[in-house]
């Protein structure tokens, strides 16, 4: 089986089948080297996947039976002799997670003073935003989060680097008239710290963080009523965990 | 997306730090869930919790799980979906279980409960309800494979289906629970983006 001989509905078909586990292991190889190199493919998964997962969620409600208790299981996964780990606030070293290089264009993105009250906003070509985080992963300090709806989806991207976070929408509509986006940071204590409030869909926009990286978890992007900040995201859309920084 | 994801999100990060705490947090919300899809198919407490064991080792380890690819609790369920279908595989064929819809529309509603409770139960209420709209011959395929831990190719010589069919039939109905769950996955799938 070969890219050139099968028309990309049979690797629909075989996408269906892999997140069904329902493929002949020469198939299941055969769409695993596929899946490496076709975005149509990377971009359909992560939906079956879910629906997939949605499948699972039947028997989550039928089975009267209770899992073990995490005691039960604990020593198979921690094992016996690991002391437990406190994670101090100040947030201890990532064991992994380094940023991804995305592309090799490197180039000065001039922001503006536009929109929303503490944002700054950029005029918003796609390859403006695409030299944004290119410009990001070959700046020393700078950090790419990327964004994850539940879908799979990208919508975007909160780049960080001296103290501001910048917010590249990859893929959002604007909101409403009476709604609002906004940019959360995660702390590692698992309490949500409002960065700030954006409209513009199509130019990056940049706000000073609220919190050190060091101590965020992870961004994530809420849909809010037009208003004051609030204290708690109501509609979380999508959300990123913090990678490490670009050295 | 429910606004756990972020909870999640911060746990998975202490994970990442070798915190005990994080990864006990996360088999607190979604053991239960990998434990009941686990026993759903290999019909076997002891083996579900071996399953579960080996989904939450990979996690503490952190071997596979990518962002990318979607929700934490999705890659849960999606590894021991994986696992318990390869235990089941190994098992052999006296342990497989004709999973097939007679057990899976039959399964009761539930009562009222927390919050998280109510929506995963209101989840797979809707589920429920997107498969019961599908074809017989869709349905058939898509829980002989996701139950029954059978390939499209043992479908085909089960059903007496060429496999192609099996494999068109297989993503309709894929396409089509999609379509019909697009809202069940979370609140925050579909709006801005």
């Amino acid at each position: 089986m070969t890219d050139r001989q099968q028309p990309h509905d049979e690797w629909d078909q075989l996408a269906a089948g892999y997140a069904l586990h329902a493929l002949e292991p020469d198939e299941e190889l055969a769409f695993t080297r596929h899946l490496a190199d076709c975005a149509e493919c990377q971009e359909l998964l992560p939906g079956h996947e879910l629906t997939a997962a949605q499948l699972g969620s039947l028997a989550d409600s039928a089975d009267d039976e209770a899992a073990p208790p995490w005691s039960a299981i604990r020593t198979a996964i921690i094992g016996a002799d690991t002391p437990r780990v406190v994670v101090p606030l100040a947030a201890g070293r990532r064991r992994r997670g380094s940023p991804r290089l995305l592309s090799a264009a490197a180039a000065v993105v001039v922001l503006v003073a536009a929109g929303v009250i503490g944002w700054r906003v950029t005029s918003g070509s796609p390859s403006a935003s695409s030299q944004a985080i290119a410009r990001c992963a070959h700046t020393a300090g700078c950090a790419i989060v990327r964004l994850h709806a539940s879908n799979g989806a990208n919508p975007g991207v909160v780049l960080v680097s001296d103290g501001r976070a910048t917010m590249v929408p990859l893929a959002m509509r604007p909101p409403a008239a009476d709604r609002t986006y906004v940019l959360w940071q995660l702390l590692r204590n698992g309490k949500p710290a409002p960065v700030g409030a954006f409209r513009q869909t199509k130019g990056d926009v940049t706000a000073p963080l609220v919190t050190p990286y060091a101590d965020t978890a992870a961004f994530a992007v809420s849909l809010e009523p037009t208003g004051p900040l609030p204290t708690q995201p109501t509609q979380v859309l999508a959300v990123g965990n913090t990678t490490n920084l670009t050295r | 997306m429910s606004s756990g994801a972020l909870e999640d999100a911060a746990l998975l990060a202490r994970v990442g730090d070798g915190d005990e705490a994080a990864i006990e947090g996360l088999y607190q919300r979604y053991g239960g869930a990998c434990f009941a899809l686990a026993r759903r198919i290999l019909g076997d407490a002891q083996l579900a919790e071996d399953v579960v064991q080996q989904v939450f080792l990979a996690l503490w380890k952190g071997a596979g799980y990518d962002p990318a690819r979607g929700a934490v609790s999705t890659w849960l369920l999606s590894m021991t979906h994986h696992k318990a279908v390869d235990s089941v595989r190994r098992e052999g064929a006296r342990r497989r279980r004709m999973a097939g819809e007679q057990a899976m529309l039959e399964l009761e509603a539930a009562g009222p409960g927390p919050d998280e409770v109510a929506w995963s139960r209101l989840r797979a209420e809707l589920t429920r309800d997107a498969l019961r709209q599908l074809p017989a011959e869709q349905r058939e395929v898509l829980l002989l494979a996701y139950y029954g831990g059978y390939t499209q190719r043992e479908i085909a010589d089960m059903t007496g289906l060429p496999l192609g069919t099996v494999k068109s039939r297989t993503l309709t109905a894929m396409r089509r629970l999609r379509e019909r769950l697009s809202g069940a996955a979370g609140p925050g799938e579909g709006p801005g983006l």
